[in-house]
Protein backbone atom coordinates (compact mmCIF):
# COMPACT_ATOMS: atom_id res chain seq x y z
CA UNK A 1 0.00 0.00 0.00
CA UNK A 2 1.10 3.49 -0.70
CA UNK A 3 0.04 5.42 2.37
CA UNK A 4 1.89 5.65 5.61
CA UNK A 5 1.00 3.15 8.22
CA UNK A 6 1.13 3.08 11.96
CA UNK A 7 2.15 0.22 14.16
CA UNK A 8 -0.71 -1.61 15.79
CA UNK A 9 -0.24 -1.28 19.50
CA UNK A 10 -2.46 -3.55 21.50
CA UNK A 11 -1.37 -3.06 25.08
CA UNK A 12 -4.20 -2.05 27.33
CA UNK A 13 -3.76 0.39 30.24
CA UNK A 14 -2.32 -1.20 33.36
CA UNK A 15 -0.74 -4.09 31.50
CA UNK A 16 2.77 -5.25 32.28
CA UNK A 17 4.91 -7.02 29.73
CA UNK A 18 4.62 -10.26 31.66
CA UNK A 19 0.83 -10.12 31.76
CA UNK A 20 0.47 -9.38 28.09
CA UNK A 21 2.94 -12.10 27.06
CA UNK A 22 0.79 -14.62 28.91
CA UNK A 23 -2.38 -13.22 27.36
CA UNK A 24 -0.90 -13.30 23.89
CA UNK A 25 0.32 -16.87 24.38
CA UNK A 26 -3.08 -17.99 25.63
CA UNK A 27 -4.99 -16.25 22.85
CA UNK A 28 -2.77 -17.66 20.15
CA UNK A 29 -2.89 -21.19 21.52
CA UNK A 30 -6.67 -20.96 21.85
CA UNK A 31 -7.02 -19.61 18.33
CA UNK A 32 -4.91 -22.45 16.93
CA UNK A 33 -6.82 -25.07 18.92
CA UNK A 34 -10.03 -23.69 17.46
CA UNK A 35 -8.64 -23.69 13.91
CA UNK A 36 -7.26 -27.21 14.27
CA UNK A 37 -10.68 -28.51 15.23
CA UNK A 38 -12.58 -27.50 12.11
CA UNK A 39 -13.64 -30.04 9.49
CA UNK A 40 -11.91 -29.74 6.15
CA UNK A 41 -12.81 -30.95 2.68
CA UNK A 42 -10.47 -32.19 -0.02
CA UNK A 43 -9.38 -29.78 -2.71
CA UNK A 44 -10.79 -32.08 -5.41
CA UNK A 45 -14.20 -31.84 -3.76
CA UNK A 46 -14.24 -28.05 -3.41
CA UNK A 47 -12.82 -27.69 -6.93
CA UNK A 48 -15.73 -29.74 -8.25
CA UNK A 49 -18.19 -27.52 -6.36
CA UNK A 50 -16.57 -24.39 -7.80
CA UNK A 51 -16.66 -25.80 -11.32
CA UNK A 52 -20.28 -26.89 -10.97
CA UNK A 53 -21.27 -23.44 -9.71
CA UNK A 54 -19.47 -21.65 -12.54
CA UNK A 55 -21.03 -23.89 -15.17
CA UNK A 56 -24.49 -23.54 -13.69
CA UNK A 57 -24.34 -19.74 -13.56
CA UNK A 58 -22.58 -19.32 -16.90
CA UNK A 59 -25.74 -18.50 -18.89
CA UNK A 60 -26.37 -15.56 -16.54
CA UNK A 61 -22.83 -14.24 -16.85
CA UNK A 62 -22.90 -11.51 -19.49
CA UNK A 63 -19.16 -10.90 -19.29
CA UNK A 64 -18.47 -14.54 -20.14
CA UNK A 65 -21.03 -15.25 -22.84
CA UNK A 66 -22.55 -11.94 -23.85
CA UNK A 67 -25.93 -10.50 -22.86
CA UNK A 68 -28.83 -12.96 -23.10
CA UNK A 69 -31.20 -10.57 -24.86
CA UNK A 70 -28.42 -8.75 -26.73
CA UNK A 71 -29.05 -5.79 -24.51
CA UNK A 72 -26.25 -4.64 -22.28
CA UNK A 73 -26.87 -0.99 -21.40
CA UNK A 74 -23.18 -0.27 -21.17
CA UNK A 75 -22.48 -1.67 -24.60
CA UNK A 76 -24.84 0.81 -26.13
CA UNK A 77 -23.62 4.26 -27.07
CA UNK A 78 -23.90 6.71 -24.21
CA UNK A 79 -27.22 8.50 -24.46
CA UNK A 80 -30.34 9.15 -22.41
CA UNK A 81 -31.81 5.83 -21.40
CA UNK A 82 -35.58 5.68 -21.40
CA UNK A 83 -36.44 3.51 -18.41
CA UNK B 1 8.14 -7.07 5.00
CA UNK B 2 9.08 -7.40 1.34
CA UNK B 3 8.28 -4.67 -1.12
CA UNK B 4 8.59 -5.51 -4.76
CA UNK B 5 7.81 -2.10 -6.17
CA UNK B 6 10.44 0.58 -5.84
CA UNK B 7 8.06 3.48 -6.33
CA UNK B 8 5.79 2.71 -3.36
CA UNK B 9 6.80 4.39 -0.16
CA UNK B 10 6.48 2.07 2.78
CA UNK B 11 7.55 3.63 6.03
CA UNK B 12 5.43 1.12 7.86
CA UNK B 13 6.46 -0.02 11.24
CA UNK B 14 3.57 -2.35 11.77
CA UNK B 15 4.60 -5.64 13.31
CA UNK B 16 5.50 -7.98 10.49
CA UNK B 17 5.75 -11.06 12.63
CA UNK B 18 2.31 -12.17 11.55
CA UNK B 19 -0.13 -14.40 13.34
CA UNK B 20 1.68 -16.94 15.42
CA UNK B 21 4.93 -15.60 16.81
CA UNK B 22 5.20 -14.94 20.50
CA UNK B 23 7.08 -11.98 21.94
CA UNK B 24 10.00 -12.94 24.19
CA UNK B 25 8.96 -13.23 27.79
CA UNK B 26 10.95 -11.18 30.28
CA UNK B 27 10.87 -11.39 34.04
CA UNK B 28 9.51 -8.30 35.78
CA UNK B 29 12.17 -6.69 37.88
CA UNK B 30 11.34 -6.67 41.59
CA UNK B 31 8.65 -9.34 41.17
CA UNK B 32 8.67 -12.68 42.93
CA UNK B 33 11.05 -15.11 41.24
CA UNK B 34 8.74 -18.10 41.84
CA UNK B 35 5.80 -16.40 40.17
CA UNK B 36 7.92 -15.47 37.20
CA UNK B 37 9.37 -18.94 36.88
CA UNK B 38 5.91 -20.50 36.88
CA UNK B 39 4.58 -17.95 34.46
CA UNK B 40 7.51 -18.43 32.09
CA UNK B 41 7.07 -22.19 32.25
CA UNK B 42 3.38 -21.76 31.39
CA UNK B 43 4.17 -19.46 28.51
CA UNK B 44 6.72 -21.96 27.19
CA UNK B 45 4.22 -24.78 27.43
CA UNK B 46 1.66 -22.73 25.51
CA UNK B 47 4.27 -21.85 22.92
CA UNK B 48 5.11 -25.53 22.44
CA UNK B 49 1.43 -26.36 22.10
CA UNK B 50 1.03 -23.58 19.55
CA UNK B 51 3.94 -24.95 17.53
CA UNK B 52 2.48 -28.47 17.60
CA UNK B 53 -0.91 -27.17 16.52
CA UNK B 54 0.63 -25.20 13.71
CA UNK B 55 2.47 -28.27 12.45
CA UNK B 56 -0.70 -30.34 12.73
CA UNK B 57 -2.68 -27.70 10.81
CA UNK B 58 -0.12 -27.60 8.02
CA UNK B 59 -0.09 -31.39 7.75
CA UNK B 60 -3.89 -31.59 7.67
CA UNK B 61 -4.14 -28.94 4.97
CA UNK B 62 -1.46 -30.66 2.90
CA UNK B 63 -3.18 -34.06 3.09
CA UNK B 64 -6.30 -32.68 1.47
CA UNK B 65 -4.48 -31.12 -1.46
CA UNK B 66 -5.16 -34.06 -3.77
CA UNK B 67 -6.08 -32.62 -7.17
CA UNK B 68 -5.17 -29.09 -8.23
CA UNK B 69 -8.10 -27.08 -9.51
CA UNK B 70 -6.54 -26.58 -12.97
CA UNK B 71 -6.53 -30.32 -13.45
CA UNK B 72 -10.15 -30.65 -12.39
CA UNK B 73 -10.99 -27.87 -14.87
CA UNK B 74 -9.23 -29.45 -17.86
CA UNK B 75 -12.44 -30.74 -19.38
CA UNK B 76 -13.98 -27.22 -19.49
CA UNK B 77 -13.99 -25.21 -22.67
CA UNK B 78 -11.60 -22.28 -22.54
CA UNK B 79 -12.99 -18.73 -22.40
CA UNK B 80 -12.20 -17.75 -25.94
CA UNK B 81 -14.90 -15.36 -26.98
CA UNK B 82 -14.59 -12.59 -24.44
CA UNK B 83 -15.62 -9.23 -25.82
CA UNK B 84 -14.82 -6.90 -22.97
CA UNK B 85 -13.88 -3.33 -23.88
CA UNK B 86 -13.80 0.07 -22.27
CA UNK B 87 -17.29 1.52 -22.65
CA UNK B 88 -17.36 4.61 -20.46
CA UNK B 89 -14.83 6.96 -18.98
CA UNK B 90 -15.87 9.11 -16.03
CA UNK B 91 -13.80 12.27 -15.93
CA UNK B 92 -14.10 14.91 -13.28
CA UNK B 93 -11.83 14.10 -10.38
CA UNK B 94 -8.82 16.38 -10.29
CA UNK B 95 -6.75 13.98 -8.27
CA UNK B 96 -6.06 10.26 -7.78
CA UNK B 97 -9.24 8.22 -7.45
CA UNK B 98 -8.78 5.90 -4.50
CA UNK B 99 -12.02 3.96 -4.30
CA UNK B 100 -15.36 3.39 -5.97
CA UNK B 101 -18.54 1.44 -5.31
CA UNK B 102 -21.60 0.51 -7.34
CA UNK B 103 -25.16 1.24 -6.31
CA UNK B 104 -27.46 -1.78 -6.29
CA UNK B 105 -29.37 -0.06 -9.12
CA UNK B 106 -26.43 -1.15 -11.33
CA UNK B 107 -25.93 2.26 -12.83
CA UNK B 108 -24.86 4.75 -10.16
CA UNK B 109 -21.34 4.84 -8.86
CA UNK B 110 -19.74 6.68 -5.94
CA UNK B 111 -16.04 7.49 -6.05
CA UNK B 112 -13.61 9.17 -3.68
CA UNK B 113 -10.27 10.79 -4.27
CA UNK B 114 -7.05 11.99 -2.77
CA UNK B 115 -8.06 15.64 -2.87
CA UNK B 116 -11.08 15.06 -0.63
CA UNK B 117 -13.79 14.98 -3.31
CA UNK B 118 -16.53 12.36 -3.34
CA UNK B 119 -18.61 12.19 -6.52
CA UNK B 120 -21.77 10.25 -7.36
CA UNK B 121 -22.09 9.43 -11.08
CA UNK B 122 -24.69 8.00 -13.41
CA UNK B 123 -22.67 5.29 -15.12
CA UNK B 124 -24.94 5.12 -18.17
CA UNK B 125 -24.77 8.82 -19.05
CA UNK B 126 -21.47 9.68 -17.27
CA UNK B 127 -23.20 12.66 -15.62
CA UNK B 128 -22.18 13.73 -12.15
CA UNK B 129 -25.17 13.82 -9.84
CA UNK B 130 -23.58 14.86 -6.56
CA UNK B 131 -20.20 16.22 -5.54
CA UNK B 132 -19.11 16.50 -1.92
CA UNK B 133 -15.92 17.97 -0.57
CA UNK B 134 -14.74 16.20 2.57
CA UNK B 135 -12.75 18.18 5.16
CA UNK B 136 -9.68 15.94 4.92
CA UNK B 137 -7.74 14.71 1.92
CA UNK B 138 -7.16 11.03 1.10
CA UNK B 139 -10.72 9.74 1.20
CA UNK B 140 -9.53 6.17 0.97
CA UNK B 141 -12.84 4.37 1.00
CA UNK B 142 -16.40 4.93 -0.05
CA UNK B 143 -19.51 2.77 -0.20
CA UNK B 144 -23.06 2.98 -1.52
CA UNK B 145 -25.91 2.06 0.85
CA UNK B 146 -28.23 -0.77 -0.31
CA UNK B 147 -31.21 1.57 -0.75
CA UNK B 148 -29.10 3.99 -2.78
CA UNK B 149 -30.12 6.84 -0.50
CA UNK B 150 -26.85 7.28 1.33
CA UNK B 151 -23.15 6.95 0.86
CA UNK B 152 -20.35 6.35 3.37
CA UNK B 153 -16.81 7.65 3.07
CA UNK B 154 -13.69 8.34 5.07
CA UNK B 155 -9.98 7.78 5.26
CA UNK B 156 -7.15 9.74 6.82
CA UNK B 157 -9.58 11.44 9.15
CA UNK B 158 -9.81 8.06 10.99
CA UNK B 159 -13.55 8.21 10.53
CA UNK B 160 -16.30 6.84 8.37
CA UNK B 161 -19.10 9.34 7.78
CA UNK B 162 -22.45 8.91 6.05
CA UNK B 163 -24.03 11.45 3.74
CA UNK B 164 -27.71 11.15 2.71
CA UNK B 165 -28.20 11.71 -1.00
CA UNK B 166 -30.85 14.13 -2.08
CA UNK B 167 -31.26 16.84 -4.68
CA UNK B 168 -33.15 19.13 -2.33
CA UNK B 169 -30.50 20.56 -0.08
CA UNK B 170 -26.84 20.96 0.67
CA UNK B 171 -26.11 17.34 1.51
CA UNK B 172 -22.73 18.10 3.06
CA UNK B 173 -24.51 19.74 5.97
CA UNK B 174 -26.23 16.42 6.69
CA UNK B 175 -22.98 14.49 6.90
CA UNK B 176 -22.68 12.46 10.12
CA UNK B 177 -19.71 10.67 11.59
CA UNK B 178 -20.53 7.03 12.37
CA UNK B 179 -17.27 5.17 12.86
CA UNK B 180 -14.10 6.29 14.58
CA UNK B 181 -10.84 4.35 14.57
CA UNK B 182 -7.48 5.16 16.09
CA UNK B 183 -5.85 5.20 12.68
CA UNK B 184 -6.89 5.73 9.07
CA UNK B 185 -9.95 3.95 7.73
CA UNK B 186 -8.96 1.89 4.71
CA UNK B 187 -12.21 0.18 3.69
CA UNK B 188 -15.91 0.31 4.42
CA UNK B 189 -19.05 -1.50 3.37
CA UNK B 190 -22.72 -1.47 4.29
CA UNK B 191 -23.80 -4.78 5.71
CA UNK B 192 -27.27 -6.03 4.74
CA UNK B 193 -28.99 -2.69 5.35
CA UNK B 194 -28.49 1.05 5.44
CA UNK B 195 -28.07 0.83 9.19
CA UNK B 196 -25.02 -1.42 9.58
CA UNK B 197 -21.57 -0.30 8.50
CA UNK B 198 -18.48 -2.51 8.46
CA UNK B 199 -15.09 -0.78 8.52
CA UNK B 200 -11.44 -1.83 8.39
CA UNK B 201 -8.60 0.35 9.60
CA UNK B 202 -4.88 0.99 9.78
CA UNK B 203 -5.25 0.38 13.51
CA UNK B 204 -5.44 -3.34 12.59
CA UNK B 205 -9.07 -3.79 13.64
CA UNK B 206 -12.42 -4.14 11.90
CA UNK B 207 -15.69 -3.04 13.41
CA UNK B 208 -19.42 -3.02 12.80
CA UNK B 209 -21.30 0.19 13.60
CA UNK B 210 -24.93 1.13 14.02
CA UNK B 211 -25.37 3.99 11.58
CA UNK B 212 -28.24 5.69 13.39
CA UNK B 213 -26.58 5.88 16.81
CA UNK B 214 -22.93 5.77 15.81
CA UNK B 215 -22.36 2.99 18.35
CA UNK B 216 -19.85 0.24 17.75
CA UNK B 217 -21.73 -3.06 17.79
CA UNK B 218 -18.81 -5.46 17.45
CA UNK B 219 -15.13 -5.19 16.90
CA UNK B 220 -12.64 -7.67 15.54
CA UNK B 221 -9.10 -7.97 16.82
CA UNK B 222 -6.61 -10.40 15.37
CA UNK B 223 -4.68 -8.83 12.54
CA UNK B 224 -1.13 -7.89 13.49
CA UNK B 225 -0.92 -5.18 10.88
CA UNK B 226 -3.07 -2.63 9.07
CA UNK B 227 -6.30 -3.93 7.59
CA UNK B 228 -6.54 -2.97 3.93
CA UNK B 229 -9.62 -4.78 2.67
CA UNK B 230 -12.87 -6.38 3.76
CA UNK B 231 -15.66 -8.18 1.98
CA UNK B 232 -19.10 -9.58 2.76
CA UNK B 233 -20.58 -12.55 0.88
CA UNK B 234 -23.16 -11.61 -1.78
CA UNK B 235 -25.60 -14.15 -0.44
CA UNK B 236 -25.46 -12.66 2.99
CA UNK B 237 -26.91 -15.30 5.30
CA UNK B 238 -23.75 -16.75 6.71
CA UNK B 239 -22.71 -14.38 9.50
CA UNK B 240 -19.13 -14.11 8.32
CA UNK B 241 -16.94 -11.59 6.58
CA UNK B 242 -13.31 -11.62 5.46
CA UNK B 243 -10.45 -9.17 5.84
CA UNK B 244 -6.91 -8.90 4.55
CA UNK B 245 -3.98 -6.63 5.32
CA UNK B 246 -0.37 -5.85 5.91
CA UNK B 247 0.23 -8.98 7.97
CA UNK B 248 -0.28 -10.99 4.73
CA UNK B 249 -3.07 -12.99 6.33
CA UNK B 250 -6.69 -13.20 5.26
CA UNK B 251 -8.96 -13.73 8.23
CA UNK B 252 -12.54 -15.00 8.38
CA UNK B 253 -14.66 -13.49 11.17
CA UNK B 254 -17.83 -14.52 12.94
CA UNK B 255 -20.01 -11.40 13.07
CA UNK B 256 -21.87 -12.50 16.20
CA UNK B 257 -18.93 -13.34 18.42
CA UNK B 258 -16.16 -11.16 17.04
CA UNK B 259 -13.93 -14.20 16.81
CA UNK B 260 -11.59 -15.09 13.99
CA UNK B 261 -12.82 -18.49 12.79
CA UNK B 262 -10.28 -19.21 10.05
CA UNK B 263 -7.02 -17.73 8.91
CA UNK B 264 -5.23 -18.08 5.59
CA UNK B 265 -1.69 -17.37 4.63
CA UNK B 266 0.25 -17.75 1.43
CA UNK B 267 0.86 -14.26 0.15
CA UNK B 268 4.41 -12.97 0.42
CA UNK B 269 3.48 -9.34 0.86
CA UNK B 270 0.59 -7.10 1.91
CA UNK B 271 -2.88 -8.17 0.87
CA UNK B 272 -4.56 -5.15 -0.74
CA UNK B 273 -7.91 -6.57 -1.74
CA UNK B 274 -10.24 -9.48 -0.88
CA UNK B 275 -13.42 -10.59 -2.64
CA UNK B 276 -15.80 -13.48 -2.11
CA UNK B 277 -16.46 -15.85 -4.97
CA UNK B 278 -20.18 -15.71 -5.86
CA UNK B 279 -20.65 -19.19 -4.39
CA UNK B 280 -19.78 -17.78 -0.96
CA UNK B 281 -17.40 -20.62 -0.08
CA UNK B 282 -14.22 -19.26 -1.59
CA UNK B 283 -12.56 -15.90 -1.90
CA UNK B 284 -9.81 -14.25 -3.93
CA UNK B 285 -7.09 -11.95 -2.70
CA UNK B 286 -4.71 -9.56 -4.48
CA UNK B 287 -1.37 -8.58 -3.07
CA UNK B 288 1.78 -6.49 -3.38
CA UNK B 289 3.52 -9.76 -4.29
CA UNK B 290 1.93 -9.39 -7.76
CA UNK B 291 -0.23 -12.49 -7.38
CA UNK B 292 -3.89 -13.20 -6.80
CA UNK B 293 -4.85 -16.28 -4.88
CA UNK B 294 -8.03 -18.27 -4.43
CA UNK B 295 -8.73 -19.64 -0.95
CA UNK B 296 -11.54 -22.05 -0.15
CA UNK B 297 -13.24 -21.90 3.25
CA UNK B 298 -14.22 -25.57 3.34
CA UNK B 299 -10.81 -26.82 2.25
CA UNK B 300 -9.28 -24.30 4.65
CA UNK B 301 -6.40 -23.58 2.29
CA UNK B 302 -5.22 -21.85 -0.84
CA UNK B 303 -6.49 -23.66 -3.93
CA UNK B 304 -5.11 -21.55 -6.77
CA UNK B 305 -2.59 -18.85 -7.50
CA UNK B 306 -2.83 -16.46 -10.44
CA UNK B 307 0.66 -15.36 -11.34
CA UNK B 308 3.06 -14.95 -14.23
CA UNK B 309 6.77 -14.24 -14.19
CA UNK B 310 6.13 -11.19 -16.33
CA UNK B 311 3.68 -9.69 -13.84
CA UNK B 312 5.64 -7.66 -11.33
CA UNK B 313 3.26 -5.02 -10.07
CA UNK B 314 0.97 -5.06 -7.04
CA UNK B 315 -2.65 -6.09 -7.36
CA UNK B 316 -4.88 -3.39 -5.91
CA UNK B 317 -8.36 -4.66 -6.76
CA UNK B 318 -10.00 -7.98 -7.62
CA UNK B 319 -13.55 -9.04 -8.39
CA UNK B 320 -15.37 -11.96 -9.98
CA UNK B 321 -17.82 -12.11 -12.84
CA UNK B 322 -21.33 -13.27 -11.90
CA UNK B 323 -20.61 -16.98 -12.32
CA UNK B 324 -17.17 -16.69 -10.79
CA UNK B 325 -15.54 -18.05 -13.91
CA UNK B 326 -13.62 -14.81 -14.53
CA UNK B 327 -11.40 -13.10 -11.98
CA UNK B 328 -10.58 -9.50 -12.85
CA UNK B 329 -7.45 -8.00 -11.28
CA UNK B 330 -6.34 -4.37 -11.37
CA UNK B 331 -2.59 -3.88 -11.24
CA UNK B 332 -0.11 -1.13 -10.44
CA UNK B 333 1.11 -1.32 -14.05
CA UNK B 334 -2.18 0.34 -15.13
CA UNK B 335 -3.67 -2.85 -16.63
CA UNK B 336 -6.57 -5.15 -15.80
CA UNK B 337 -5.79 -8.86 -15.99
CA UNK B 338 -8.71 -11.10 -16.95
CA UNK B 339 -8.09 -14.55 -15.46
CA UNK B 340 -9.88 -17.84 -15.99
CA UNK B 341 -10.55 -18.63 -12.31
CA UNK B 342 -10.70 -22.38 -12.87
CA UNK B 343 -7.97 -22.97 -15.44
CA UNK B 344 -5.72 -20.41 -13.74
CA UNK B 345 -4.62 -18.79 -16.98
CA UNK B 346 -4.74 -15.15 -17.95
CA UNK B 347 -7.22 -14.89 -20.78
CA UNK B 348 -6.66 -11.28 -21.78
CA UNK B 349 -5.53 -7.84 -20.63
CA UNK B 350 -7.57 -4.64 -20.61
CA UNK B 351 -5.62 -1.49 -21.43
CA UNK B 352 -6.70 2.09 -20.96
CA UNK B 353 -5.71 3.55 -17.63
CA UNK B 354 -2.69 5.84 -17.52
CA UNK B 355 -1.70 5.24 -13.95
CA UNK B 356 -2.05 2.54 -11.33
CA UNK B 357 -5.44 1.02 -10.72
CA UNK B 358 -6.57 1.55 -7.13
CA UNK B 359 -9.94 -0.18 -7.06
CA UNK B 360 -11.95 -2.64 -9.17
CA UNK B 361 -15.58 -3.72 -8.72
CA UNK B 362 -18.04 -5.69 -10.79
CA UNK B 363 -21.54 -4.24 -11.10
CA UNK B 364 -24.23 -5.90 -8.95
CA UNK B 365 -25.68 -7.87 -11.88
CA UNK B 366 -22.31 -8.52 -13.51
CA UNK B 367 -22.97 -6.62 -16.71
CA UNK B 368 -19.85 -4.49 -16.30
CA UNK B 369 -16.76 -3.90 -14.23
CA UNK B 370 -15.58 -0.52 -13.05
CA UNK B 371 -12.02 0.54 -12.30
CA UNK B 372 -10.71 3.59 -10.45
CA UNK B 373 -7.20 4.88 -11.01
CA UNK B 374 -4.52 7.32 -9.99
CA UNK B 375 -4.94 8.79 -13.50
CA UNK B 376 -7.99 10.62 -12.04
CA UNK B 377 -10.47 8.66 -14.15
CA UNK B 378 -12.98 5.90 -13.60
CA UNK B 379 -13.62 3.50 -16.44
CA UNK B 380 -16.43 1.07 -17.07
CA UNK B 381 -15.75 -2.06 -19.10
CA UNK B 382 -18.36 -4.39 -20.54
Amino acid sequence: MYTCRTAAVRLYPGATTATTNMDVAKTQAEQLRHEASIQRKKVSEVAKDLIDYCEKEKPNDTLVCGPSDSHNPFQEKKSCIVL
Amino acid sequence: MSSSEASSSKPSTSKASGVGSLPPSSPKPGGSMDNNATRNADIDALAREAEDLRRKLDAERQKLNDVPIQQAAERLEPLNNLNIKQRRILKGHASKVLCMDWSLDKRHIVSSSQDGKVIVWDGFTTNKEHAITMPTTWVMACAYAPTGQMIACGGLDNKCSVVPLSFEEDILSKKRCVATHTSYMSCCSFMRSDNLLLTGSGDSTCAIWDVESGQMIQNFHGHTGDVFAIDIPKCDTGNIFISGGADRHALVWDIRTGQCVQSFEGHEADINTVRFHPNGDAFATGSDDATCRLFDLRADRQVAVYEKESILFPVNGVDFSVSGRILFAGYGDYRVGVWDTLKCVRQTILYGHENRISCLRASPDGTAICTASWDCTIRIWA
